[in-house]
């Protein structure tokens, strides 16, 4: 019983250290002061300033398109690489699998200026397609892995059975795959989604003033002190997705 | 079974995984409606050759034909066979009507003719009740029955079943037998049935095909599988057995003299080969074909045809005992003796002294390899 | 099995995952791998000759002093961050299984509000009348203030609370896939709670404890973001180093030579990562 509470407090603590920035920010998303750091009484100002500061918005938008593209694209190359590791046995299958591993190791500084070198020697302008193109490149691997796990994890008979009661190849891909890997890939989605929104070292290198998303922006207001309106729209944003989720969360599973 | 009309033909069969050759040119024909059973050990090809059948393998060479015609080129979506696989493979995101509808859905047919084969099915394996259920909620014995629905659902020429009832208890195992018997009969299916288990094979088979290392050893009827083996492969690998050594020295028209373990027997002729003065053989007996005699005092002389042993070991089981005993000659010979009604005093125990003897022409005689 | 038309299919597939690696990942590297040797110009980047100038340069005693500071914070982070989530991962990994996913999902969900604010966010909580001094005042443990925003102490903290996941969620990819009969066997045979942990919880989990360091230590070198609000204008990590000279001093070559020894140490750890995991099943799952 004391060992039960004891872990029970030790799990407790690690999320609320880990929570407690995050809840910092939002409480100062209703702090009435001009810097963001500090309290001085309550206030809702900042979330209607946020909502005219075109700014601020225009740019938190531009984030959630870059996310959801990318992480929708990073969904499709990750899981026809899964497939394609998976079904096939091809010459260097492994250097594949060992690039995979790099690429999510790789410290994203170093994959930042390797991208960005790449860019300015191919003369690609820096903006949306840079940084949509990086970050599909950092987020594919992970849905290749959870893709990967989950077509390993069923039974291969699976096929055959299906193959043995009449299906062609067709059907085996629409009636049995993919509904198998279906919930792999929308966590793969997801953890694409979640890499992106939050990716700052990369996006510094590869993004530019011509599509300026929201870590960039506030990179660029760190030096200068964030201002309670980026509190605000952090605390919208949060709620926002996580609404989402839990939502598609509900409906995968009412759909089970 | 009166006309035999072979169904499905096995020409040559040879199957090489990289350098092993797992089936070895294997010749068999499967009688239609029949209950064929592969047996084997782990290894021995069974599930290959069945993989052959459905079509997941292709043979490295030989035929198969149907009917006549060749099908070792067709895909397992074109050929009239349907398997069950050993850990039924039911499909995780359907539910049970959904599974059994597959076949059915693939090939085509409208919904409301589906409906109806697929209740047929389930009520045939008493499935009915839980259509709407997944698989994740069904026991091991229920997703059995599905997975036997689904397969039959599709009018096969042929059921394949790999071991189907290797992941059931014992008690359950023993009822799915039957009813998978009964089933067979009832649909009036060609079943070929691969297991290792040789109880499941002798009881369930009209057939039972002995496979070692990718060849055939055997093919018969249960009864001639365990009452005359035509090797020691299969004498040994299908029930227990005693072997004894033994030696020609004479022989006649329909009988032979030969010595085992110092004593002189007069033993029928084999018909499957030629015994010749002076050769070697091998003398098989069944442990339940043995007499055991208690012996009360170890100076009278064994008597005529019966070998003198020490009980070593002796395990109880019920409705038999099942006797170790240490012939002077050396042998270890099990024998298994059924209670006797009439004379409920006979108790064994370790260490007594025993006449052990068989019943005259149950003896197996193969030639010494 | 199913040799229908898809031999086009697979091959369109091979094609596309090749160029695809080709072209965003391995040409990007070897083209930093050349600058490394290439020398820097003022107009166009870099030009030739080639030298090993470059890597000379990177053991010059300011550069040398900051690699230093950097590696031993990393090094803190990373036992910091191992020490604290391994027995957490324990733990989650043993919940039941409706409510793991619940728990990791929390683990994630602080990525969702940008991190650039949650470290902002510690500012708060690390400055001079923030959360931490308020609280350590009032019980009276100290008489004034500690300086904490603005020193290494700071980005350790940054750097621990933005990296702590990074660590759980490959933990708990290999601690939940334990078989539980295995530690009741070990129980059975006479373990007690410790020889349980060392001898059979820690080897089966290595191959996690490995990627779980990699994906600490690598990054807590180089998020310059966390340096930069956290540890005020001081340098504490390399990727400060790396950045400045690729975007300040506009000299590729050295940035190139740092990013390509970085990486040749990610390789070498990555190495170890692949010894410590089974070679066979490189599709081993990280995440």
């Amino acid at each position: 019983m004391v060992r039960k509470f004891l872990k029970f407090l030790y799990i407790l603590t690690v999320y609320l250290v880990l929570y407690i920035p995050l809840i910092v920010a939002i409480v100062l998303s209703f702090s009435n002061s001009e810097i963001s750091d500090t309290w001085n009484g309550f206030t809702t100002k900042w979330y209607s300033n946020l909502f005219s500061n075109s700014d601020l918005l225009q740019a938190a938008i531009r984030s959630i398109i870059l996310a959801t593209m990318s992480a929708c694209l990073s969904t499709v190359v990750g899981t026809i690489t899964a497939i394609a590791l998976h079904r096939y046995k091809f010459i260097g299958q492994k250097v594949v699998y060992s690039s995979l591993s790099v690429i999510m190791m790789s410290p994203e500084i170093v994959q930042g200026i390797s991208l960005v070198v790449m860019f300015i020697v191919l003369g690609v302008p820096l903006g949306f397609t840079t940084l949509l193109l990086s970050h599909t490149v950092f987020c594919f691997p992970y849905v290749t892995m959870t893709v990967l796990a989950r077509l390993k994890g069923f039974d291969k008979q699976l096929i055959e059975a299906a193959s043995d009661l009449g299906a062609t190849d067709v059907d085996i891909v629409r009636k049995i795959l993919i509904p198998l890997i279906i919930p792999a890939v929308f966590a793969g989605w997801l953890m694409s989604f979640t890499l992106s929104i939050d990716d700052v070292v990369i996006s510094y290198f590869v993004g530019d003033k011509s599509f300026e998303i929201l870590p960039l922006k506030i990179y660029s207001m760190v030096q200068t002190g964030i201002k309670p309106d980026v509190n605000a729209l952090c605390a919208v944003l949060f709620f926002v997705t996580f609404f989402a989720v839990i939502l598609s969360y509900k409906l995968l599973k009412i759909k089970k | 079974m009166n006309e035999q009309h072979s169904l499905l033909e096995l020409k040559g069969l040879t199957k090489f995984f990289g350098v092993n050759k797992v089936l070895d040119d294997v010749d068999l024909v499967i009688n239609d409606g029949e209950f064929l059973t592969l047996l084997g050990p782990s290894g021995c090809g069974k599930t290959t050759l069945l993989r052959l059948i459905a079509g997941f393998e292709r043979p490295t060479s030989g035929k198969i034909l149907m009917n006549g015609k060749e099908i070792s080129h067709l895909p397992p979506n074109r050929r009239f066979v349907n398997t069950i696989f050993q850990q039924y493979a039911l499909f995780p995101h359907m539910n049970v009507f959904d599974n059994v509808a597959f076949g059915l859905v693939m090939k085509g047919i409208e919904d409301e003719v589906i409906e109806q084969e697929v209740f047929k099915a389930l009520e045939k394996v008493k499935m009915s009740q839980f259509y709407a259920r997944f698989p994740s909620e069904l026991s091991s014995g229920q997703q059995q029955r599905v997975a036997m629905a689904r397969a039959f659902i599709n009018n096969p020429k042929i059921l394949l079943l790999d071991e189907p009832l290797s992941a059931l208890d014992y008690k359950l195992r023993q009822e799915m037998q039957i009813e998978l018997k009964e089933l067979q009969k009832d649909l009036g299916l060609t079943f070929v049935y691969v297991t290792h288990d040789q109880e499941e094979a002798l009881s369930m088979s009209d057939r039972v095909v002995v496979l070692n290392e990718g060849m055939i050893e055997q093919v018969g009827s249960p009864i001639q599988i365990y009452e005359e083996p035509k090797n020691m492969f299969v004498a040994k690998f299908v029930g227990e057995i005693n072997v004894f050594d033994g030696m020609v020295l004479k022989v006649d028209d329909s009988n032979f003299d030969t010595v085992v373990e110092g004593m002189f027997y007069q033993l029928r002729k084999p018909k499957a080969f030629e015994v010749s003065r002076g050769s070697k053989i091998k003398v098989l007996l069944r442990p339940e074909d043995m007499v055991v005699s208690k012996v009360n005092s170890a100076e009278m002389d064994a008597p005529e045809n019966a070998l003198r042993g020490v009980i070593n070991h002796l395990v109880y089981k019920g409705r038999t005992i099942d006797l170790w005993i240490q012939t002077a000659g050396g042998n270890m010979i099990m024998a298994t003796q059924f209670f006797n009604e009439d004379d409920p005093d006979i108790i064994y125990a370790v260490d007594d002294v025993v006449n052990v003897s068989w019943i005259k022409d149950w003896e197996v005689i193969l030639p010494d390899a | 099995m199913h040799k229908t038309p898809d031999s086009f299919c697979r091959t369109a597939v091979l094609y596309f995952i090749f160029i695809w690696l080709g072209v965003m990942v391995f040409a990007p590297n070897l083209l930093v791998l050349l600058a490394s040797f290439l020398t820097k110009d003022a107009e166009w980047y870099l030009r030739l000759p080639l030298n090993l100038q470059n890597y000379v340069a990177l053991t010059d005693t300011a550069l040398l002093e900051i690699i230093v500071k950097s590696f031993s914070l990393s090094i803190a982070t990373t036992v910091f961050c191992l020490l604290v989530g391994y027995p957490f991962t324990c733990i989650i990994a043993r919940i039941s299984k409706d409510y793991r996913i619940l728990f990791l999902m929390l683990i994630i969900v602080p990525f969702w509000t940008n991190s650039l604010v949650r470290n902002y966010a510690l500012i708060s909580i690390l400055s001079k009348d923030g959360f931490i001094n308020t609280i350590l005042l009032k019980i009276g443990l100290i008489k004034s203030p500690l300086v904490l925003l603005n020193t290494n102490f700071a980005v350790f903290v940054g750097m621990c609370y933005t990296l702590l996941p990074f660590m759980i969620l490959p933990l708990y990819a290999v601690l939940e896939k334990i078989d539980r009969s295995v530690i009741e066997a070990a129980r059975d045979l006479g373990a007690g709670s410790a020889e349980v942990f060392f001898k059979i919880t820690i080897p089966l989990s290595f191959s996690g404890i490995v990627a779980g360091c990699i994906m600490v230590f690598l990054p807590a070198l180089t998020l310059f973001y966390v340096s930069d609000i956290l540890g005020g204008a001081d340098i504490s990590v390399l990727g400060t180093i790396i950045r400045n000279k690729f975007t300040v001093d506009k000299d590729w070559p050295i940035g190139a030579a740092i990013s390509v020894s970085l990486t040749v140490f990610m390789l070498l750890l990555l190495k170890l990562y692949f010894k410590s995991g089974n070679t066979v099943e490189e599709e081993r799952q990280l995440w």
